[in-house]
């Protein structure tokens, strides 16, 4: 249907309605009230109910524990320029990672093989613009450089997070950066590993997206 | 919509192993959404809000559907306004057949089953793919969902086993660990290699043409970054005004639903992947859904557009926990559906749907946008009732509802579901609903009921 139609005939919904009374949007904060806490404290607890791991301390010790655990495999990563710790993407290649290129051709036929390399990533490292103390989540804006597919397509996802970026809740966050958002095609809040509870109501972790996730605070 | 009633289908299901495992889980799902809700003391303030751009919203909805529309174009997106299902659907293969697209990935969406697009694309000849495992199991099996927020809530895990061994030819396994791993590989190398990701919109913000695309999975983010085509598809009253009032609707929608303070993945998209960007779709569009909600909008029980489908009001009804969602017969279900679906689809067939519904009040509590699902229920019955449709077992249209009013105390001594289910059948209150009392002897765990809600409720509108 025709655009000016479709919205004429919407309007003439509109003038026959009975919706309860709309005032004008009262121009109040639309941030939530609630109790001041230790931001990082309540972070890491919060994500912690979520099954994804806070890191505080030394950031290479704690992503040198990491691939202990898991043992060296494919990485995709952001460029350097976008992480808060510079020797990050070195780390990994140290350990023997090999790591993916993150940029995905437009031609629909290298697009698919391109992909393909995807299937087996392990490791996922970005940046995050933000975390919420209130719900455990991070911030992931996409760009050149920081392909949205390494907070995606791995089974572990290490995010590395500046402390002075966590704030008490998205609201806190989004009052203040809201334009943030649509600068980028693509902006995420991540809270916690990929999930499900489809069969039977049991939790399952990394049915589609990250089974791991792990946030690394940079001081 | 299948030919028999929903009074056939209810009685059918009650006491069903099916019937039961959604009630069951429906009450887990509650229970969640208390605790989130204790936990969160800004809830009911956001519950305002919501209500109110919600409803204002709506008031506006054309000046803000151009807003929109402008913003998705600045951002290099393309915008189609559907009548109805058939212009969305034809649509949609247009853009298909124009990428050369072969294979599609959905992720869960309710307005793309109100359209059938599924049926529309298979017809022309695509291959669609559901990729939230829930509604994949459902895709495989030839079944329906059975509930907003949770579309497997009947399946057994060993079903589950079977289907997969049948239709995927892996070993049987019932574990529900050996289970999902069996999806994630089979589905992530669909992912890869999809020409087009068909994703549902849970909010739209018209000052930055922004999507919200809410999931737990990750299939959503998948389904709208893998493929070079991504088409979002919306009922057109999903909009708000701005990325802050979108934030809004997401303080209370996992609350609401699951008891999460957010869902895993709040996947928020404005256009396409932009010229220097490292992946992303090249094409994105979204397609605009009328299909009677422009009748909605002007009809008694518009208020119900302002729903952001949580599934809350579902899961506490005493109604669908005991029938299951199958009853309702069309995508909606639950009180939510008992409102929008005569509306939207006619009340031909619908009739009986108003008065699914002991109006206990409970919905109401547990609303995030606050609509008056109970009286808006009322406003049909009583269409329904001059319309002079037969109901042979109603000997008085409102019986139920002047029961419910002036015996309270039925709720207050209810709390036991074993007494309760005697003294209906004494009272004779639930011989008035459609499969009469008798079925409702094997109720064992009704909710609590909103005792208090209720009350008010009935203050409010009767002044008594
Ligand atoms: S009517 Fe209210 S409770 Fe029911 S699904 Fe919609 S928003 Fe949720």
């Amino acid at each position: 249907m025709e655009r000016d139609a479709f919205l004429t005939r919407v309007r003439s919904g509109i003038s026959g309605a009975t919706l309860p009374p709309a005032p004008e949007l009262d121009p109040g904060p639309l941030t939530p009230e609630l109790a001041d806490v230790d931001l990082v404290e309540r972070f890491g607890t919060v994500l912690a109910t979520l099954d994804g791991t806070l890191h505080t301390g030394d950031p290479r010790a704690a992503i040198e524990e990491i691939i202990a655990h898991h043992g060296p495999g494919p990485l995709l990563a952001w460029d350097d320029e976008h992480l808060p710790l510079p020797d990050a993407v070195h780390r990994f290649l140290q350990s023997g990672c090999a790591r993916t290129d993150g940029v995905v051709p437009h031609s629909a036929e290298k697009r698919l093989t391109h992909q393909g390399g995807y299937f087996d990533v392990l490791y996922g490292l970005t940046g995050a613009e933000a975390g919420f103390a209130e719900t455990g989540s991070i911030v992931v804006r996409s760009g050149p450089g920081r392909p949205r597919m390494a907070s995606l397509v791995p089974l572990v996802h290490i995010a590395l997070l500046p402390s002075d970026r966590i704030f008490r809740s998205p609201m806190h966050w989004l009052t203040e950066h809201g334009a943030d958002v649509a600068a980028v095609a693509n902006t995420v809040y991540i809270t916690g590993p990929s999930r499900t509870a489809d069969i039977e109501q049991r939790l399952e972790l990394g049915v589609h997206g990250p089974r791991e996730v792990h946030v690394v605070v940079i001081e | 919509m299948t030919t028999s009633t929903f009074s056939e289908r209810g009685a059918a299901a009650v006491g069903s192993a099916a019937a039961a495992a959604v009630g069951d889980g429906a009450r887990h799902l509650i229970e969640k959404r208390a605790a989130a809700v204790d936990a969160y003391p800004a809830m009911d303030a956001m519950r305002d809000r919501v209500r109110e751009i919600r409803l204002h919203t709506l008031a506006h909805l054309d000046a803000y559907l151009a807003d929109f529309a402008d913003s998705v174009e600045a951002a290099g997106g393309h915008v189609f306004f559907a009548a109805d299902a058939d212009e969305a659907n034809a649509y949609i293969l247009g853009v298909a057949g124009e990428a050369g697209a072969e294979l599609v990935v959905k992720s869960k969406s309710m307005v793309t089953e109100e359209i059938e697009l599924n049926g529309a694309l298979e017809a022309g000849g695509l291959t669609i793919v559901e990729t939230d495992l829930g509604e994949f199991i459902v895709q495989l099996s030839g079944d329906r969902p059975s509930h907003i927020v949770a579309p497997v809530l009947h399946w057994t895990k060993e079903q589950v086993g079977h289907l997969f061994a049948d239709q995927l030819g892996v070993p049987y396994a019932d574990e529900p660990t050996e289970l999902n791993q069996i999806a994630r590989t089979h589905l992530r190398r669909i992912f890869l290699r999809a020409d087009m990701g068909i994703s549902g919109v849970n909010f739209a913000a018209a000052s930055t043409g922004t999507i919200a695309i809410v999931t737990n999975e990750g299939n959503g983010r998948l389904t709208t970054t893998a493929p070079r085509v991504h088409v979002a598809v919306m009922g057109m009253e999903r909009v708000v005004p701005t990325v802050e009032d979108l934030g809004v609707m997401l303080e209370v929608l996992g609350r609401s639903a699951t008891g999460q303070s957010l869902t895993t993945y709040t996947n928020l998209i404005t256009g396409p992947r932009r010229p220097d960007d490292d992946d992303g779709p090249d094409e994105f569009h979204v397609v605009i859904v009328d299909n009677g909600r422009t009748a909605v909008l002007g009809d008694e029980v518009s208020e119900v557009l302002a729903c952001i489908r949580c599934g809350a009001c579902l899961n506490i009804c005493p109604v669908y926990r005991t029938v299951g969602g199958h009853a309702y017969g069309d995508v909606y279900p639950g009180p939510v559906g008992s409102v929008l679906s005569p509306i939207l689809f006619g009340f031909e067939g619908r009739e009986e749907l108003p008065y699914a519904c002991t109006l206990c009040g409970a919905c109401l509590e547990v609303c995030p946008a606050r609509i008056d699902l109970p009286s808006l229920l009322v406003n049909l019955r009583e269409r329904v009732a001059q319309e002079g449709t037969a109901f042979s077992w109603l000997d008085r249209p409102l019986d139920a509802y002047e029961f419910a009013a002036t015996h309270p105390t039925m709720w207050t001594a209810s709390i036991d579901g074993a007494s309760l289910a005697g003294r209906a059948n004494r009272g004779g209150w639930f011989k008035r609903l459609p499969w009469r009392g008798k079925t409702w002897t094997s109720v064992r765990n009704l909710p609590a009921p909103a005792v208090t809600s209720f009350r008010r409720w009935w203050k409010k509108h009767h002044g008594a």
